[in-house]
């Protein structure tokens, strides 16, 4: 189980000898995997922990310099009708 | 208080008037899940939010939205510009010249000026951050529609990057909601002193 990952661990995710953030082997893991004491009739949304960041460049480019939240949009429709 | 940088967040440089567009753009400056109601959003529930991290997210975030509100002014004034009243009318932009020229005026597509009434200050700390999930998922969607409407890169990729940065809003605001749902059902223990009447006893 991955849930006790706290948000510090990792709190600079990039690794000093990797400045060109190739991904490397470490565990950190950038998301909550399980949330506990989950209530009906609330909303939920797993939090973000830090692992490795696009370099400043990329991340202006690309709008966030998370990997894991970048989300590109290819331009479609998602309403399957049209 | 605020702090000003004479830069925008994002690069725009629009080299082909497209008055069309600029139209359809601007309800991302004044109309209903546009950057302005998203600052007045935020930056106004911020008054009676609670846990140190949701404040600071409404403030983070909503200083954030004016600086998008500045990005999509500069797109709407770049489409404008170099326009010539011919090409504006020709484009079906002949009743926004009426009322504002080539000016950028917060209003809808469908022309309706800015108002608040597509916004909400509840006062309740889970009421906001709920709607701000939801605004951050309305203006996602505009840009999407924004993006299939574009044509011109110079367009899209400012629209993208914006489109971009409501998905990571989104991410803030589910964390601020769990902080607040998470403090609000800690059991607290409230310690009386003893009044000091009762000393003398």
């Amino acid at each position: 189980m991955v849930n006790n990952i706290r948000p510090r661990d990792n709190i600079y995710g990039m690794n000093p000898r990797n400045p060109m953030n190739v991904p490397n082997m470490t565990n950190c893991v950038s998301q909550e995997m399980v949330i506990e004491n989950v209530r009906l009739a609330a909303a939920y949304v797993p939090y973000q922990f830090m692992c490795e960041l696009f370099n400043p460049v990329e991340a202006l480019a690309k709008g966030t310099a998370f990997p894991e939240l970048y989300s590109p949009y290819d331009g479609k429709s998602r309403n399957r009708a049209q | 208080m605020w702090s000003y940088d004479k830069i925008l967040q994002y690069p725009i440089r629009i080299k082909n008037p497209n008055p069309a567009m600029a139209t359809l753009i601007i309800s991302q400056y004044g109309g209903p899940d546009g950057e302005l109601g998203a600052s007045l959003r935020y930056l106004s529930q911020r008054f009676t939010m609670i846990t140190p991290e949701a404040i600071a997210t409404l403030s983070d975030i909503g200083t954030e939205e004016l600086a998008h509100l500045e990005m999509v002014g500069t797109m709407v004034y770049q489409l404008m510009k170099n326009a010539t009243v011919e090409e504006i009318e020709k484009a079906g932009a002949g009743a926004y010249f009426t009322d504002h020229g080539r000016g950028v005026y917060p209003q809808s597509a469908a022309g309706t000026p800015f108002t608040a009434a597509a916004l909400q200050v509840k006062g309740d700390p889970i009421v906001d951050l709920t709607e701000n999930l939801a605004a951050e998922q309305k203006a996602r969607g505009t840009y999407e529609y924004l993006i299939q409407m574009a044509d011109d890169p110079d367009v899209i990729e400012p629209l993208k990057f914006l489109r971009e940065r409501e998905v990571v809003h989104y991410q803030r605001f589910g964390e601020a909601l769990r902080k607040v749902q998470d403090y609000l059902q800690e059991p607290r223990l409230f310690i009386m002193p003893k009044p000091e009447f009762m000393n003398n006893r």
